[in-house]
This record gives structure tokens, C-alpha cells and sequence, in this order.
């Protein structure tokens, strides 16, 4: 909203102060101020003229020459504007002055040899003058304008203006007039604000019916007659206003009705009298499907719900919104209806969202504008025509439909409630004096003060003793609290488990295992779906996707992780990304269950097969593990396959007999369908499963007295014996004395004949004594029987 | 003529049929259809016959030239669906079998992971819980319980992403503030950090999906002055140097009183320049006093507890921090911008 110094001078005493500073201390205190424009700079020797004479230039045919007083000199101007003639009462802008040659312009006048005529200074045009956007031709004064006196004596074109963001006055109706902004520059610069003091006197004549059926969705409906209208443009003072304020002139009725609306906030439409059938107004919701066309030609069809001001025949209004093309104010409009209103925030806000037609209007009642504010408005009104319009006055008595109460709110409010809050030591009078300037009415009482709350700031602003404290708090200054840090009994340390294990393993994988941390969108993409051959889950589907392309939350965090691959594959030959993060999981009901994931790969282009980056990628998952201190992981078949999986290159991870991830190598079929030329291998854990595990937290071995040895044997078994099933075996045969068995490598070839020779390593150790040869030998014995039993496998070494 | 491409299209058959490879295969199209192959050269021989066999013969050509090539792609997609199953089953394959270390390089943290873990050191060395919430929400975690009933024009201040289901995916981390009230007995303290979204247009400074933590903490007796000193600390710590800050009105319904809280900038140090749109200071924080609504919808009651929250956007002091001055780069997955981020870890 852009607020014009000028404006607000005319309801508070802000003589000598200035608004450039004080916008600063607006924004502390109040709302945000984008910017601050200071208009009219370089207008000081722009005079208010008469044209005596207008002749051809000899040699143009579009310039003339005007003879221009002065008030006590005569002058001669080039004047190429086509409304020059004349009697006309303009402004030259003389040497010097500094005008708007285009929207962020300025040109200096000086003098100037046109086509061979000298001329000083230069008839100028209100866009020229920054008062209107028009520069059809130079500025028309009124008849009675005083020649010979300064423009900025004369009419308020020097101004400031503030452009305060909008947003920040979403939740305060009582700041969008300038009547409000100006009770709070007022107090803030401890000054008076001026009442608005307008008596009319409203006549006891009844012409017009006046219905008021909205129920809540109208609080107050008023409205009066004016007869003696004539439709002319405005006075120019307040066509400037307008203009800094960021409106158009149209004529008087029009510009007075957002005077009124740019002053005390509240909306104000005027009718055309004669088309309002039968005298009669009705506010009423729509007919479903009944159709209004609104002065700006739009056309709308509307809903049952939506407010129409109505004529005995049809809408004439869209409430509280715009008004009918078949009811505006025309340039031979003699009688008007003035209304003045109030509708129910909620409702404007839903028609005009629906409608697509939000309005200057609209967007302040949806505000939950101040019902008390009508009448203040009408008056305004009033008084400006009667001011303006010589003929005009009013011919009917005040109608006021009401379906309001004025609510009364008091607040106790404490002084040590109000100190506590802020933290800051302030006086019960300073209390007392900042309020009173936002006119609130204060009570003494116990311990504090009894605030009745005025009516302009009780429509949903301000309720709670809270509230008050932050009226006193803006207006005291923030800045003058010190800041001072609490005083809290101490916290018992406590990690979120979960945090804990994203932590670690986001460390391990960074600063152990050469990976880069990747953070994707929780969407899954079309076309990855497709490829990986996977359904659009409808519970998971979004109403309203960012884009076709992205429609639904993701499951999994490997898609997108797999696009990743897509994308730097083409720049790297090797690389490794891991990412943390929410998965979604459909539930009924509910909101969908998101356990945290942890994924990660490995993608290299240079090698011919996957099968080392699975080792690598089990590699990872080991590391993540031990340094989790999860205990012992056993690998095994996946059971259930995504498209990405690879059912035979693959193992789900369990510890514990719970399963916690899976690893695998890129599935060929996709891995085809993605055109992806890197082999690729890939882990993902459960973060929450991890998280949720007892630790098995490391016990310390005693280091043996006695010597064992390590203790190696190859075993030649056919290929698809797991390692595993070997170690198994192993472990069980004498646990007392064979310890730390583990696989150390393996080796194919033609020599083993289809079948594969795996090592094995362990440590014999006898907890009480040193083993005997023979007892070496036994074991080994055993050793060759057991996996012959239980493998098939052929033990090679001897020890 | 049609005699000997019916030769020829038997012989190429047979080929075919006893091709064992890819690459066989391969040869067979090139020695019936290649640009030297046999049936192409019959098709260069066409112009000395008469117009009318020309015809004949040319369609019985084609014909034939169709059938290799039909039963060749026939083959080659058998060779492809068993090369895929062989691939596929790998009962040799042993997933015990003992893992091998990757090479070293060189990993890296995500920008927003850096910055997150600084905010999460500070407030845990000052006793603050590190909590993690939901990222999909009902409506009323994001906004009844947070004082923005339905039809609230707050409404219109954060485009929402709605699911079908009627959820919705959070577009500010103040979820939490319910959540951890609900969780946790007071008096405590704790931060949020976590994604939130938007449902607008991306362009350099606008992203659906971004970075946000929050921080609340409720007790007895908590103060604006009590917000504005821990407010001072944590931007300290982060910047690594003095700050300047100010506060002024900010409306957020779950607070009250609400703040916008502005850091001086530290381009200008204040003077003015193009960073802080020459006002001298940067916008970086909504905060305030938790409101006695949002307490009770936490379930705990305001006449005996209360507490202030704030909210800071993790991605944009990213930004400010590496000087990054395009916000989609964050979720875009590129090596290029994700490998330069080195630091982090244990501070």
C-alpha cells in the first residue's frame, strides 16, 4: 500500500517532522516499508501561468507559440501540445526545474532554440509533474488556479511516500487508510491525530427499501440518497493524493468514494439511482448459476454462497467486491446511492479467490474490516460533495441494516505480565501512555490496567493480554530491549537416536569412504517410474504436482538416486553419492508412515563387469556397520525384488535377525532401459531399524596367554556353496578353540574344474595351555570330515 | 529370377537358424541384405528386365529382403532376452564372498548438511534437543494447531503442496512445535532442522523443496529480551563474527508478539549496497512467543507455560555462506557443485 505524507498530514500534527527518517522507526514499530519515494524534487520553479495567445510557429506546423503570464511578466513558450489555447490556466515548468521524462527519467529544463525561436521553459503535462501518467497534452488547472503562484505552494506535489508491503499488514484492518496509519505515526512521534469530524445532516425522507437477508455474511448495510449531482473531475489536491497513492482520477464520485476508502479503509460504492429498479435494495446470496457482469466487463457465474447486492430485478453488485456494469456512476449521473458496508472476511475472500477478481475492495474486508467504520465513511462522503459539488444534497434518511453488536473487549492486563514478557523493567506509566496513544482506554486496577479494546482493532486483532504487550513492545522500540539469556535448570543429554546413526554414517561415508552426499526431491519422476516398471501409487499422489513430470512421493530413494547417475556418468568414469532421507509409505487414515533411508552407490564406467563394486558396496556396508557397533551381519537372498534389484547379485542385510537394507548390483534390465553405460552397484539401510537395534557395544577380548596359531585351509567346493555355509560349519565345530573365522579370498580357473577354492582363515587358541600338535592335526581332521559332510567340499592345505 | 531368391532366402534362413552369436548374426545381415549383399545386388539388376516383370521380380525382392530381416531381428532379440537371463542368473554368484575396499577418494557433505550440523552444535552445546518430524503432515499439525483455522489469509502466504489423500506436505518446520510439545515434558528446549515445501515456481531464487530449522523453547518465564540473546548467539556462532540484529512486528499467528528479526548486513556492514537492497539490513528470521493457542493445542497449559520459537532458512545461509547464487543447484544432483564441499564432520 503506497501512503502519502500529505495525505496523512491532513489527520495528525506531523508538521516538522521528517518522513524519511521516521519511515525507519515505521518499520520497527509497525509494518515493513519497502521503499520511501520522495516526490516533487526539482518542481520549485514550475509557476502556475495563464495562456494569453497561442500563434503558429512559422516554421512547424505542429508547434506554437504560447504567450504565457506570469502574474507580473509576460512570456513567449514553444508549445508543441495540441490542448494549448487560449484563457487556459497550466504550468510552466521554468529553468531548472527537474521533470519526468519517462518512467525512471529526469530531464532539467533550461533554455532552448526550437526550430529557431528561443524559449525558456517549457509548458509541461501532468506525467511531466508526476501527478498523472497522462502526457496527452500539458495540465489543465481550474479557472480559479492562482496565476503566478508556485506549483508546490499551490497544490500538494511535494510529497513522501511510503510503499509498505502489503503482507505485513495482513493482520491489520484498521492500517489500510490513512487515517489509521496516521494514529500510528501519531503516537510514534508522540503528535495529536486529528478526529474525523464530519456531522451530516441526513433527511427524514425514505425513497429507497433497503433489505438486508445476508445474516452474518453481512454485518452492516447502509446506505442514503444524494440528489444535485454533477459528474466533474476532482479537486486537484486530491487528484495528486490519488495519484501518489497509486489510483487513477476518474471523476468526483468515483475519486471521493476512494478518498474515503484510501482514509478511514472501508470500501464505498456509489449507484447510479436510476438504475436501480423500484428504489429497492436487497443484499442476498446469489442463485446458483445467476450471472453478474461487474463494471469492469467481466462476466461471472455464481455460486449459492456468494453476497449480491441486488435490485428489485437483478444484481447490481458483487458485495463487498465490484460493482454491475448495469448500476456505475456516468458522466450524466445526477442521483446517486451511496453505500457504505460490511461483509464477512471470510466469504469476500472466497468468491474472489474463486472468481479470480481480487480488488482493492476484497482484499480489505477480507481483513475483517471494523462495522463501526460506516458510518465515519458515509459521512466523509458526504461532506466531500457537499463541499465540491455546489448543487448536490442529500435527500434521504441514513439506512442502517445491522446484524452487528459492537463487541465490548476488556482485557485485564498485569504490569508485571507485561514486563515478564518482554523482559525489560517498564514504568506502569509508560504502559499506560503508549496504549492510550493507540487509543485504547485504560482502567487502573489491581496489579494493572482493565484496556477496553476500540472497536477498530477488536474484529479479530486483538484478544489476549499478549496482544497488548506487543502493542507496547513495537511502540517502546524492540531496540531497547536488552538482550539477556534465560535462566534454566540444566537439560539431561539426550541424543535422537536416528540423529545419532545419520550422523556416523554420513561421516563414514564422507570422510572413510570417498562419498559425495546427494539430496534429491521427495517426488518420483514419470518417466523413472516407467522405466523401472513401477505403478503411480494413488494414496501417495499429489492434487496438485508441481509439474506432470513429478506427480507422486516417492517410496524409495533409489529412482532418483539412479537419475543422479544418469546425470554425472557423462562427466565421470567413477564416483560414489549417498543420500539421507524420508521415504513415503501409504497408510490409511493417516498421514503416510516416513522412515528415514539411507542410499548409496558406486557407478564406474571404466570396469567390464559389476561384480567387484558389489564386493566394494558390501565393503561400505560392513564399515557402516562394525563402526554402529550393530554386530555381526549375515547376507542373504533377497526375498523382495524391486525392478532395480538383481535377483542373483544381490543380499538383503540382517543382524540380529532383523533384516536392516539390502545391497545389489544395478538389475541389467534397467540399467539397459536407463541407457546407463557405468556399472553401478548400490546399498540402502533403515535408518530408523538401525536406530531403533540395541548396540552390541564391544566387550574387550583378553589377549590370549597362551599362543594359538592362525590357522588357513582352501576348500574346493562347488560355486553355488556359500562362504557363508563354510563359516557356519567352521564355527561350529569347536567354538572353544577356533576363534575369528573368516573368509580371505578365492580362486576359478580351469584347474578346480567348474568348482571354486575358497580360503578360509581362523585362530586356534586354548584358553588354558598351548595346543599340542596332535591336537592341531585332529582338529584339522575333523575340519576335512565335516565340510566333506556337510559341503561336499575337498579341504587342499595341510597345515 | 523369383526361383533364385527364393534360393537365397532359404540359404539365409538356415543361416540364421544356426547363428550362435550376435556378432553371426551380424554377417548374415550383411552378406543377404548389406549394401554389397546378395539380395541387394539382384535388386540392382532389375533395370534389365522387361517393365513388367521388373515389377514381379522387384516385389518378390522386397519380399524376401523383409524376411531375412524380420527373422533376423527375431533372433537378435532371443540373443538379447538370453544374454539378460543369463545375466540375470548367476547362481555361481556369491554375495558372502569377502568384500573388496573402494579406492580413495575424496567424499563430500551437501551445503545444507555443513551449515545444519554448525546450527545443530550450537544449540546442542546449550542443552537444545535435536528432533527430526514429519515431512508429510495433516492439516492440522501445518495449520489449525498453529492458529491458522481454515479461510486464514496466512493461507495464502505459503503455497501448499496437497496430496489426494488430504495431507499435505509441510511448508514450514512449525509442525514440530506441536509435535515436540506433545512429545516431550517441560520445560525443554529443542531444534528442528529438516526440508519444507513450497508449491512454486523454480527459478535462481525460488525452489518448491528448501531447508528450514526451527527452535522452540518452552519454560515458565520466557522473555522477548530472553529470544533476542540466544537469537544473537546463534547467528554468531554461524557467522563466526559480531552481529548487529533488530527486531521488528512480524504477524505469524503462532506467535504473538511476532517478529521479523534483520541481521545488519554484512556486505556493507550497514552503508548500503545492492545485498541488503541498500536498506543496510538483511531479512533472515521470523520468530517470537510461542501464542497461548498454539501452546494449548500442544496440550500443555499457557498459564503455566510458555516459550518462544523461530524459524531459519538452512538453504539460504547456504547461500549466504558459499555465496551460491542459484538455489536450484541444491537438489540437483550435479557432482560438479555437490564435490565442492568439503568441510564438515566433527567441529
Amino acid at each position: 500500500m503506497k501512503v502519502s505524507w500529505n495525505w496523512l498530514k491532513r489527520y495528525a500534527d506531523l508538521e516538522n517532522i521528517d518522513p524519511v527518517k521516521l519511515a525507519t522507526q515505521f518499520t520497527l514499530a509497525v509494518a515493513e516499508i519497502d521503499e520511501v519515494f520522495v516526490l516533487g524534487e526539482g518542481l520549485e520553479n514550475c509557476r502556475i501561468v495563464k495562456i494569453e495567445k497561442v500563434e503558429d510557429h512559422p516554421s512547424s506546423d505542429k508547434l506554437h507559440l504560447a504567450t504565457i503570464n506570469l502574474g507580473n511578466t509576460t512570456r513567449t513558450v514553444v508549445c508543441g501540445a495540441p490542448n494549448a489555447r487560449e484563457g487556459l490556466i497550466t504550468v510552466l515548468a521554468d529553468e531548472g526545474s527537474v521533470v519526468k521524462s519517462g518512467v525512471n527519467e529526469t530531464m532539467t529544463i533550461g533554455k532552448a532554440v526550437v526550430r529557431g525561436i528561443e524559449s525558456v521553459g517549457m509548458l509541461a503535462s501532468p506525467f511531466e509533474l508526476g501527478l498523472s501518467d497522462d502526457h496527452s497534452g500539458i495540465i489543465e488547472l481550474p479557472p480559479d488556479a492562482p496565476v503566478g503562484m508556485p506549483l508546490t505552494q499551490a497544490a500538494p506535489v511535494k510529497d513522501v511516500v511510503w510503499e509498505i508491503d502489503n503482507k505485513s499488514l495482513t493482520h491489520r484492518p484498521d492500517l489500510w487508510g490513512h487515517a489509521g496509519i496516521a494514529r500510528e505515526v501519531a503516537s510514534l512521534a508522540g503528535r495529536k491525530l486529528f478526529e474525523i469530524k464530519t456531522e451530516i445532516q441526513f433527511t427524514n425522507d425514505a425513497p429507497l427499501k433497503v433489505t438486508n437477508l445476508g445474516g452474518n455474511l453481512c454485518p452492516r448495510y447502509t446506505a442514503f440518497t444524494m440528489d444535485g449531482i454533477q459528474i466533474a473531475p476532482s479537486p486537484l489536491w486530491m487528484q495528486i493524493l490519488l495519484y501518489h497513492a497509486g489510483m487513477r482520477p476518474i471523476n468526483n464520485v468515483v475519486d471521493f468514494t476512494n478518498y474515503v476508502m484510501l482514509t478511514t479503509g472501508n470500501p464505498l460504492h456509489a449507484f447510479d439511482r436510476r438504475d436501480i429498479t423500484d428504489d429497492t435494495i436487497i443484499v442476498r446470496t446469489a442463485a446458483e448459476g445467476e450471472e453478474i457482469t461487474t463494471l469492469d466487463g467481466g462476466k461471472h457465474t455464481l455460486s449459492a454462497t456468494d453476497l449480491l447486492i441486488a435490485d428489485s430485478h437483478s444484481g447490481i453488485a458483487l458485495a463487498g467486491i465490484m460493482g454491475g456494469a448495469n448500476s456505475e456512476v456516468k458522466d450524466d449521473t445526477v442521483s446517486i446511492v451511496l453505500e457504505s458496508a460490511n461483509f464477512h472476511p471470510g466469504n469476500i475472500r472466497k468468491t474472489a479467490l474463486r472468481l479470480a477478481l481480487r480488488t482493492e475492495s476484497s482484499s480489505r474486508f477480507e481483513k475483517s474490516l471494523d462495522p463501526a467504520n460506516c458510518i465515519t465513511s458515509s459521512n466523509l462522503f458526504a461532506s466531500l460533495v457537499l463541499e465540491n459539488i455546489p448543487q448536490s444534497r442529500v435527500t434521504s434518511r441514513y439506512y442502517d441494516e445491522c446484524n452487528w453488536e459492537k463487541p465490548e473487549i476488556t482485557i485485564f492486563l498485569s504490569c508485571d505480565f507485561t514486563r515478564l514478557k518482554l523482559g525489560f523493567d517498564i514504568t506502569d506509566e509508560k504502559i499506560k501512555s503508549i496504549l492510550t496513544s493507540l487509543d485504547f482506554d485504560l482502567t487502573e486496577t489491581a496489579g494493572g490496567f482493565n484496556v477496553s479494546v476500540p472497536s477498530w482493532r477488536a474484529t479479530k486483532d486483538i484478544s489476549i493480554p499478549e496482544d497488548l504487550v506487543e502493542e507496547i513492545g513495537r511502540i517502546y522500540g524492540y531496540d531497547n530491549i536488552a538482550p539477556s539469556l534465560p535462566l534454566v535448570p540444566v537439560q539431561k543429554p539426550w541424543t535422537l537416536p536416528s540423529k545419532t546413526v545419520q550422523r556416523k554414517t554420513s561421516d563414514i561415508l564422507t570422510l572413510e569412504l570417498g562419498f559425495s552426499e546427494v539430496m534429491n526431491y521427495s517426488f518420483d519422476k514419470t518417466r523413472m517410474l516407467s522405466a523401472l516398471n513401477m505403478e503411480v501409487d494413488a494414496r501417495l499422489e499429489m492434487a496438485n504436482p508441481i509439474s506432470q513430470m513429478e506427480p507422486v512421493l516417492k517410496k524409495h530413494l533409489v529412482p532418483n538416486m539412479l537419475a543422479n547417475v544418469e546425470l554425472n556418468e557423462k562427466r565421470y568414469d567413477h564416483f560414489r553419492i549417498y543420500e539421507h532421507g524420508r521415504v513415503f509409505l501409504p497408510r490409511e487414515n493417516e498421514i503416510p508412515e516416513q522412515p528415514r533411508h539411507l542410499g548409496f552407490l558406486i557407478a564406474d564406467r571404466t570396469l567390464k563387469n559389476d561384480e567387484d563394486l558389489y564386493y566394494q558396496v558390501k565393503y561400505c556396508v560392513e564399515t557402516l556397520c562394525s563402526r554402529l557397533e550393530t554386530g555381526p551381519l549375515r547376507f542373504e537372498k533377497v526375498e523382495e525384488l524391486q525392478s532395480w534389484i538383481h535377483p542373483s547379485k544381490s543380499a538383503r542385510v540382517v543382524c540380529n535377525g532383523m533384516e536392516i537394507g539390502y545391497l545389489t548390483t544395478l538389475n541389467p534390465i534397467v540399467k539397459r532401459k536407463l541407457g546407463l553405460e557405468s556399472q553401478v552397484a548400490l546399498g540402502v539401510l533403515n535408518i530408523d531399524t538401525l536406530a531403533a537395534m540395541d548396540k552390541k557395544a564391544t566387550v574387550f577380548r583378553p589377549i590370549p596367554r597362551f599362543p594359538g596359531i592362525s590357522y588357513d585351509i582352501t576348500v574346493v567346493i562347488d560355486p553355488e556353496i556359500r562362504a557363508s555355509s563354510i563359516i557356519d560349519v567352521l564355527e561350529s565345530i569347536n567354538p572353544e578353540i577356533i576363534s575369528d573365522v573368516r573368509c580371505i579370498g578365492y580362486f576359478e580357473g580351469a584347474k578346480y574344474a567348474g568348482k571354486r577354492a575358497v580360503s578360509f582363515r581362523m585362530d586356534f587358541i586354548h584358553p588354558q595351555r598351548t595346543l599340542k600338535q596332535e591336537e592341531v592335526n585332529e582338529i584339522h581332521n575333523i575340519i576335512v570330515e565335516k565340510l566333506a559332510e556337510s559341503t561336499g567340499g575337498q579341504v587342499l592345505s595341510v597345515p | 529370377m523369383i526361383e533364385e531368391i527364393k534360393k537365397l532366402v532359404e540359404e539365409a534362413m538356415e543361416l540364421i537358424e544356426k547363428a550362435q552369436s550376435l556378432d553371426e548374426l551380424a554377417a548374415v545381415d550383411l552378406e543377404y541384405s548389406g549394401k554389397k549383399g546378395k539380395l541387394t545386388a539382384l535388386l540392382k539388376t532389375l533395370g534389365l528386365l522387361a517393365p513388367d516383370e521388373r515389377k514381379i521380380v522387384g516385389q518378390a525382392c522386397n519380399n524376401a529382403k523383409n524376411t531375412v530381416s524380420e527373422s533376423i531381428d527375431k533372433k537378435r532379440s532371443y540373443f538379447n532376452d538370453q544374454a539378460i537371463a543369463r545375466e540375470l542368473d548367476v547362481p555361481s554368484f556369491d554375495p558372502t564372498l569377502p568384500s573388496i575396499p573402494p579406492g580413495t577418494t575424496t567424499g563430500s557433505y551437501h551445503p545444507v548438511s555443513v551449515v545444519q550440523a554448525s546450527v545443530e552444535r550450537v544449540f546442542e552445546q546449550m542443552g537444545f534437543k535435536i528432533l527430526d518430524y514429519y515431512e508429510a503432515e495433516s492439516d492440522w499439525f501445518n495449520f489449525e494447531g498453529l492458529n491458522i483455522p481454515k479461510d486464514h489469509p496466512a493461507r495464502d502466504m505459503q503455497d501448499t503442496f496437497w496430496m489426494k489423500s488430504g495431507n499435505l506436505l509441510r511448508t514450514h518446520t512449525s509442525p514440530g512445535q506441536l509435535r515436540s510439545m506433545k512429545e516431550f515434558e517441560p520445560p525443554f528446549r529443542a531444534i528442528f532442522p529438516g526440508r519444507v515445501f513450497r508449491y512454486e515456481r523454480t527459478d535462481a531464487s525460488h525452489e518448491h523443496t528448501f531447508h528450514q530449522v526451527e527452535g522452540i523453547m518452552i519454560d515458565k518465564n520466557l522473555s522477548v529480551s530472553n529470544l533476542i540473546a540466544i537469537m544473537k548467539i546463534l547467528l554468531e556462532a554461524i557467522f563466526e563474527r559480531e552481529v548487529t540484529i533488530r527486531l521488528r512486528p512480524g504477524y505469524f499467528p503462532f506467535v504473538e508478539p511476532g517478529f521479523e528479526l534483520d541481521i545488519q548486513c554484512m556486505t556493507c556492514g550497514g552503508g548500503g549496497c545492492p545485498v541488503c537492497k541498500h536498506s543496510g539490513w538483511v531479512e533472515l528470521l521470523p520468530c517470537g512467543l510461542i501464542h497461548p493457542n498454539v501452546i494449548r493445542a500442544g496440550g500443555l497449559d499457557p498459564t503455566q507455560w510458555n516459550g518462544w520459537a523461530f524459524g531459519l532458512g538452512l538453504t539460504r545461509l547456504a547461500m549466504m555462506k558459499y555465496k551460491i547464487n542459484h538455489i536450484t543447484h541444491f537438489m540437483s544432483g550435479d557432482l560438479r557443485f555437490l564435490s565442492q564441499f568439503k568441510a564438515g564432520g566433527a567441529k
